[in-house]
């Protein structure tokens, strides 16, 4: 992790801490709401040699932690297929899962700002694991850790349920660079109290 | 670094802030306030600062380590049975840096070792009329690549644990009934259980115990335990196995008012081990057995003043640990204290193994003669409402001090280096100086944050001390309490160089190093759930803190836990 990050962590947190207001009304889990999303993931840098866009899809859990702010939990799925030029494998199984907060600044209604942690889990689609080249370590699992922002623009709302567009850049900690990849996707979500 | 250093002193934090650890017992592995050098979730070099002596803290007998686990000759948290709150919990984690889509870009000679995970699950069950039940699968695969080409050797196979091809430092899986009411609790625990064990001469040993068992009574001031292990070692490479089967326990009374006076409190005990080695156990136990018989005593003859202590003995062995201590308090903002502590012991750890089998070579892992230590200490802590300043200094003798005799080394692979010898002693006088200062402040209940800087010097045989200790250390720290409901803590350490002096044919220097550790955790309180998200050693140089071991990478883990 380079420097950059660990300032950047820093002023999130002096910012995040003396903006804070404290809260009177409890507001946790006063809400919550089902989420399912579809759409297409962008690997983005050095990746793009590797695996190609995808479409995915997953489910969320969103519910209400503060006066502005809601937590979301998701679990998701895409098929990368890889280059053309790579014949070990046609393909990686993808499957990911999601903490973080989204938060609303007045300023920016009603588009909502969000951070948080993901977690990947990847597989390759068959693959000889006995030859040590290039993508051996996909044909067993391979799991990484990482972290994301994302912007979530409500565009449709109808009594209980909502429509609109999450958009995730997705920083995931790999070596020896680390992977970048932008997710784009269209959600259905439902208010279930 | 200037901007870099004026970040910290303005980001200045809270002291022992809450950052997570993997499990508990993985401290040292993020602590810097002293000498903490890790090789595994099974082995440390943990030497807190300001403490007496050349030796490490999990290597003296104390009877605060009457239920840790005994691992050859020091006591250790981890692989830990302690019963936990009712609560159902799960942990997942993983050294930073495996590769996924990368590994199709990058050729052979490229990659980067392998990163690898760890993995928690437990729960312990609400009481139904006092009775509840428990169970728990934990590993931490970090700190294990190193040791894996050799380890798989020795194993003879990947999967030489409960989960994954990775041979952790432990992997254990236990499951148990318990009884908790008034003052009684009663709790019995069955397991399975792989672990590897740093020996003195530097190898790894392949232990795994199936089933241990681990029973445990405490009403009123009685606590019992007892403890059954069957425990197969094995080494593939070399054709060799071997059976241990083991009981070992305790009984203790602690502290309790002595004499009709409440100023004058005793406590006693006694731990014990039975064992029944059979084939190629590598470790040796003088007439299969160890037993420890102590007394304790606290006396308060006027407030703020103490004299406290504990001594034992065995028919080889025997330890007087005692301490003076004057407390004085000028209204409820100064606090000034003034220690002074002894130790007489002809062994550290007289529970410990006698032995250690290496190739032809028996390792003695206890000598004769008399270890002496003396420390005085004082510190002095000022409190103005949120600002808090401490000041603490020790200094000691020490003769006698444990230490190896190295007669000889073997190679097994590039830079791994096995050693022959025995435990020995410096008869000579050790002298050490040791001072922190630490700041803390805090706002309200938002914002907690301290700073911590110390400093030691040794004079002595530096030559034949196992560790050269840290000599400089710093560490800062800041909590953030946003909405009473989200906590974002961080600490940055620096620890200034070390070096193991025995174990590698020369000097084996630890660079000193600057690491940093932060935490994010959402709670819940009305639902008594909280979700965390940690990461640990983040900006240091990948380094090898034990000649050995396993290096200390960044790591991150998250965890949900749910109390009931």
């Amino acid at each position: 992790m380079k420097n950059q990050y660990f300032f950047a962590l820093i002023l999130f947190a002096f910012a995040y801490g003396f903006s804070a207001e404290v809260e009177t009304k409890d507001y946790m889990f006063s809400e919550g709401y089902l989420a399912l999303e579809g759409g297409e993931a962008y690997p983005w840098g050095i990746i793009e040699d590797a695996v190609q866009p995808s479409l995915y899809g997953q489910g969320e859990f969103y519910y209400r932690y503060w006066e502005n702010t809601y937590g979301l939990v998701q679990f998701g799925y895409a098929y990368f297929r890889t280059q053309d030029y790579f014949k070990r494998f046609l393909g990686v199984h993808q499957f990911h899962g999601r903490v973080g907060l989204d938060h609303q600044f007045s300023w920016m209604r009603p588009i909502l700002l969000g951070v948080g942690f993901s977690c990947i889990w990847a597989r390759s689609d068959g693959g000889d694991p006995e030859d040590k080249g290039p993508g051996v370590m996909l044909t067993d699992n391979e799991s990484e850790f990482g972290s994301f922002i994302k912007a979530k623009l409500p565009i449709l709302k109808y009594e209980k349920y909502a429509v609109g567009l999450n958009i995730y850049w997705e920083h995931i900690w790999t070596l020896p660079e680390k992977s970048n990849m932008l997710w784009i996707g269209l959600f259905v979500q439902r208010r279930m109290w | 670094m200037r901007i870099f250093l004026l970040s910290l002193v303005l980001s200045i934090s809270l002291i022992h802030a809450a950052i997570p650890v993997e499990t508990e017992g993985m401290e040292p592995a993020i602590s810097s306030d002293g000498t903490y050098l890790t090789a595994s979730p099974t082995y440390f070099f943990d030497r807190p600062s300001l403490m007496a002596g050349i030796h490490s803290q999990s290597e003296l007998w104390s009877p605060d380590f009457l239920t840790k686990r005994l691992l050859v000759d020091r006591y250790s948290v981890l692989p830990s049975w302690q019963i936990q709150e009712p609560s159902i919990w799960m942990q997942v984690g993983n050294e930073v840096g495996d590769m996924i889509y990368h590994d199709i870009l990058t050729s052979s000679e490229d990659r980067p070792v392998n990163r690898t995970p760890m993995l928690e699950a437990g729960f312990r069950s609400n009481s139904f009329h006092g009775f509840w039940a428990t169970g728990r699968f934990f590993q931490v695969d970090h700190f294990s690549s190193n040791t894996l080409r050799i380890n798989r050797k020795t194993a003879g196979t990947m999967e030489y644990s409960l989960f994954g091809a990775n041979l952790p430092g432990f992997s254990t899986g236990y499951a148990g009934l318990g009884y908790t009411k008034d003052q009684t609790e009663i709790s019995i625990l069955a397991g399975k259980e792989y672990l590897w064990l740093f020996g003195e001469s530097g190898r790894w040993i392949s232990a795994l115990l199936s089933p241990r068992i681990q029973s445990q009574f405490h009403y009123k001031k009685l606590d019992l335990s007892l403890v059954y292990e069957d425990v197969l070692y094995i080494n593939k490479e070399k054709g060799e196995e071997g059976t241990r089967k083991e009981w070992s326990g305790s009984l203790y009374f602690p502290y309790t008012d002595c004499c009709n006076s409440n100023k004058f409190k005793t406590g006693a005990g006694l731990a014990f081990r039975f064992v029944n080695d059979e084939g190629d156990t590598y470790f040796g136990l003088e007439n299969d057995r160890a037993f420890w018989a102590f007394l304790q005593a606290k006396y308060e003859p006027i407030k703020d003043f103490t004299v406290s202590g504990h001594a034992g003995m065995n028919e080889k062995d025997w330890l007087i640990q005692d301490s003076i201590q004057y407390s004085l308090k000028k209204g409820t903002q100064t606090h000034f204290l003034f220690g002074v502590q002894n130790i007489l012991a002809t062994r550290l750890n007289p529970m410990g193994e006698s032995y250690e089998y290496f190739d032809q070579d028996t390792i003695s892992l206890s000598t004769d003669g008399l270890l002496q230590l003396y420390q005085v200490k004082i510190e002095f802590n000022q409190e103005w409402k949120d600002l808090q300043l401490g000041i603490r200094s020790s200094g000691f003798i020490e003769k006698g001090a444990e230490t190896f005799d190295t007669t000889g080394f073997a190679e097994k692979k590039s830079d791994d280096w096995f050693r022959y010898g025995d435990v020995s002693r410096i008869n000579s006088w050790i002298r050490g100086w040791a001072g922190e200062i630490e700041f803390s402040y805090k706002y309200n209940d938002l914002f907690k944050a301290s700073a911590l800087v110390g400093m030691e010097h040794l004079w002595g045989d530096e030559e034949r001390f196992e560790v050269e200790p840290s000599e400089h250390w710093l560490e800062f720290n800041a909590d953030w309490t946003i909405n009473k409901t989200l906590l974002v803590s961080h600490s940055l350490h620096y620890r200034s160089d070390a070096q193991w002096n025995l174990r590698h044919p020369e000097p084996f220097e630890v660079p000193g190093d600057w690491f940093w550790n932060a935490s994010f955790s959402q709670l819940f309180p009305k639902y008594g759930l909280t979700l965390s998200g940690t990461l640990l050693h983040v900006l240091s140089d990948t380094t090898l803190e034990v000649p050995n071991g396993n290096e200390n990478r960044t790591r991150f883990f998250c965890a949900i836990k749910k109390m009931f």
